[in-house]
């Protein structure tokens, strides 16, 4: 017996099933973007904001230290 | 990085890799090498759904509160998504080959797609890795 509704049915799984997969590999691969952004931009802006801080506790110290010579004179 | 990135290529990538290598050798020796044969055969499927679970168990052991970013919830999300739809692909693999066997139009339809699955989500485990050591080597 010939069933052209099951066949329809499968036919529009399978249309589900590759749409879903597609939509699935584009999700994936914004988050690989994603990560490999992470791994060398945002890394690099962490290291540009930790080296200010650096620098700017360099500063202070520094300051500090020349005061210090100040008043011992 | 370089420690883990050589521990993921050696024991995952390539163990991944292998079902797929020695099916396609023992279809060499016996001379039943051809793109359709190949279709008919599961381990892309094995494959991607190896590298995601692998990659997955690697994030939520390295998981920290610090690290839960927008990056980290697509990411984990992204790789728990293709786990799935490897084992809803393969599901659907062994439900045509059980109920049409001679017929593998629909198979060689699903190899089209399980080949880019494997290929983006083998990148995209690599590149989660990648992005572990990189977060294990920073303080």
């Amino acid at each position: 017996m010939d069933r052209p509704y099951g066949k329809l049915a499968m036919n529009s799984f399978q249309n589900i099933l590759i749409w879903a997969t597609v939509a699935v590999i584009a999700y994936g691969i914004l988050g690989g973007v994603l990560a490999l952004r992470a791994i060398f931009v945002d890394r690099d802006k962490s290291y540009r904001l930790k080296r200010e801080e650096f620098l700017d506790l360099k500063r202070q110290a520094e300051k500090q230290i020349k005061k210090r010579d100040k008043d011992e004179k | 990085l370089a420690k883990r990135l050589v521990r993921w290529f050696t024991y995952t990538i390539f163990f991944a890799l292998l079902p797929l290598g020695i099916s396609i050798l023992i279809r060499g020796f016996t001379g039943n090498i051809s793109l359709r044969s190949i279709a008919n055969s599961p381990e892309f499927l094995f494959f991607s759904l190896m590298v995601t679970a692998t990659a997955l168990g690697d994030l939520s052991e390295t998981f920290r509160s610090s690290l839960r970013t927008l990056t980290f919830d697509i990411l984990r999300s992204s790789l728990l998504l293709g786990a799935v739809f490897s084992a809803i692909l393969y599901g659907s693999f062994i439900y045509d080959s059980i109920t049409n066997p001679e017929i593998d139009q629909f198979r060689i339809q699903l190899f089209g797609l399980t080949k880019w699955l494997a290929i983006v989500f083998g990148i995209v485990s690599t590149i989660a890795e990648a992005w572990i050591g990189r977060m294990e080597s920073s303080p």
